[in-house]
């Protein structure tokens, strides 16, 4: 009898509080601080130019295979980044592709809604990826 | 004739408008309890709830049987022998209480014979097994009733609700209020209101008659649910007597109301009811022996009171 007595009351209550869920586009909440989102590739802030030298270490360490990297030769003789493809369809945000990089070139950002039409559009580009700089900022949901 | 017509129209108006506001209730408070939002169909906090959820039924295939046809007229049927207050009553009978529990039984019978339908017949299995259950909450009602009427000697419900003019029958009897209440509100959950409920709930209703038959069945539920909180009201809470200076109506709507938000709150913080032997374990051996007990009680006081003159 008792645990009834106290749900009733904890029910009773609840209508006074407010509701945990919210009504999505129009009202917002904090976006929790550990969440993980789409990854972007960091840039070397003197010389604006991308941290990752396409080493391959996220595409091993990614379980999903998701990663794709195309490397080229430059005028040194030393291997750069040509393109970085990640196909977002497939990411499951397990930011295995962070904790693998040595150079810390690519990191986690906030931006979580992905839906899209299209499907080719979840397919990002290294300068789709390099983009992703404005999510970095914890913002609220719904932005 | 016409004065007849327009207490038809008084009622049914009477009837609808406390279906789409304790839908509403039922659907937004159930969820505001569990810390949910709840239905947000329209701008103005999901009022057009109910009227959605009509025409999600209307939707569906209109196809009906007997007992859903018997359902639809009983759950009016039931309201022609209520009063609403000393005048507001379209047949006026001496023994209004009997009447309105014998359209009751009808009704849950409907409803048990319509549950035990399947697609490939009858089953009886099911139907007794059913029976029985409802059995099991009906006899304390039974009992409670019975032991009320003892004490206001009448079987009419005007003459009930006059006699509570300076004591509500509460005070007389506070075990018989509980046990009503308690089997009203196990007809509450059976009838599967909140949430689905293998008991009252027809093995192929999702199959056959899903769209119109499904609403009458739905209409009905409703209507054994204000019967119950009626019936509650005018035996023990002394119906539309006036309170001090409150109005004796707004005292029967704000009594009816009170009950349902106490019976929508118990009921999120009860298990569901369709285990069998929980349900007659709870019943057979605890509401059915105390009711009797109850019953019992209040024939010796009768007969020591009205008979002897000892007290």
């Amino acid at each position: 009898m008792r645990p009834v007595v106290r749900d009733f009351f904890i029910g009773f209550g609840n209508i006074f509080r407010k509701p945990r869920t919210v009504v999505f586009p129009k009202e917002k909440i904090i976006i929790p601080e550990t969440s993980r989102g789409i990854p972007r590739l960091k840039l070397d802030l003197d010389s604006l130019e991308v941290l990752c030298n396409g080493c391959g270490k996220c595409k091993a360490a990614c379980s999903e295979n998701c990663i794709e990297i195309k490397k080229e030769t430059d005028e040194k003789g030393q291997e750069v980044l040509e393109e970085f493809y990640m196909d977002l369809s497939s990411c499951i945000f397990c930011g295995n592709c962070v904790d693998a990089c040595d150079r810390n070139a690519i990191e986690m950002t906030y931006r979580h809604m992905l839906s899209d039409p299209d499907r080719a559009s979840l397919k990002l580009e290294k300068l789709d990826l390099v983009k992703q700089a404005d999510y970095s900022i914890r913002d609220f949901w719904g932005k | 004739m016409l004065i007849i017509l327009k207490k038809v129209i008084y009622i049914f108006l009477i009837f609808v408008i406390n279906l789409a506001v304790c839908s509403y209730l039922l659907n937004k408070l159930s969820a505001r309890a569990e810390l949910r939002r709840g239905f947000i169909a329209s701008r103005a906090g999901g009022l057009g709830y109910p009227f959605l959820e009509i025409s999600k039924y209307l939707t569906k295939s209109s196809r009906l049987n007997i007992w859903e046809i018997f359902l639809f007229f009983f759950s009016f049927f039931i309201w022609t022998v209520i009063p609403f207050s000393q005048t507001f009553i379209l047949i006026k009978v001496d023994s209004d209480l009997l009447i309105a529990i014998l359209f009751y039984i009808i009704l849950v019978f409907s409803f048990l014979v319509n549950a035990s339908r399947s697609s490939y017949g009858f089953v009886w299995n099911n139907f007794l097994k059913k029976v029985l259950m409802m059995f099991s909450v009906f006899i304390p009602m039974l009992f409670s009733i019975a032991s009320l009427v003892l004490i206001n000697r009448t079987l009419s419900l005007r003459e009930i609700v006059g006699f509570q003019y300076q004591y509500w029958n509460i005070v007389y009897q506070p075990l018989g209020f509980i046990l009503l209440f308690t089997s009203a509100f196990a007809q509450f959950k059976l009838t599967g209101l909140t949430r689905k409920n293998t008991v009252l709930f027809s093995e192929n209703s999702e199959k056959e008659g899903a769209g119109f038959g499904r609403l009458i069945t739905r209409i009905s539920n409703y209507s054994t649910l204000f019967f119950l909180l009626v019936i509650i009201v005018i035996l023990y809470l002394a119906g539309w007597q006036n309170l001090y200076f409150v109005n004796g109506n707004i005292m029967f709507v704000l009594k009816f109301y009170i009950l349902f938000f106490v019976m929508l709150l118990l009921d999120k913080a009860t298990p569901r009811l369709d285990d069998y032997n929980y349900l007659i374990s709870i019943n057979w051996r605890f509401i059915v022996p105390v009711s009797a007990v109850n019953f019992i009680l209040t024939i010796v006081f009768f007969i020591l009171r009205n008979i002897y003159n000892l007290i």
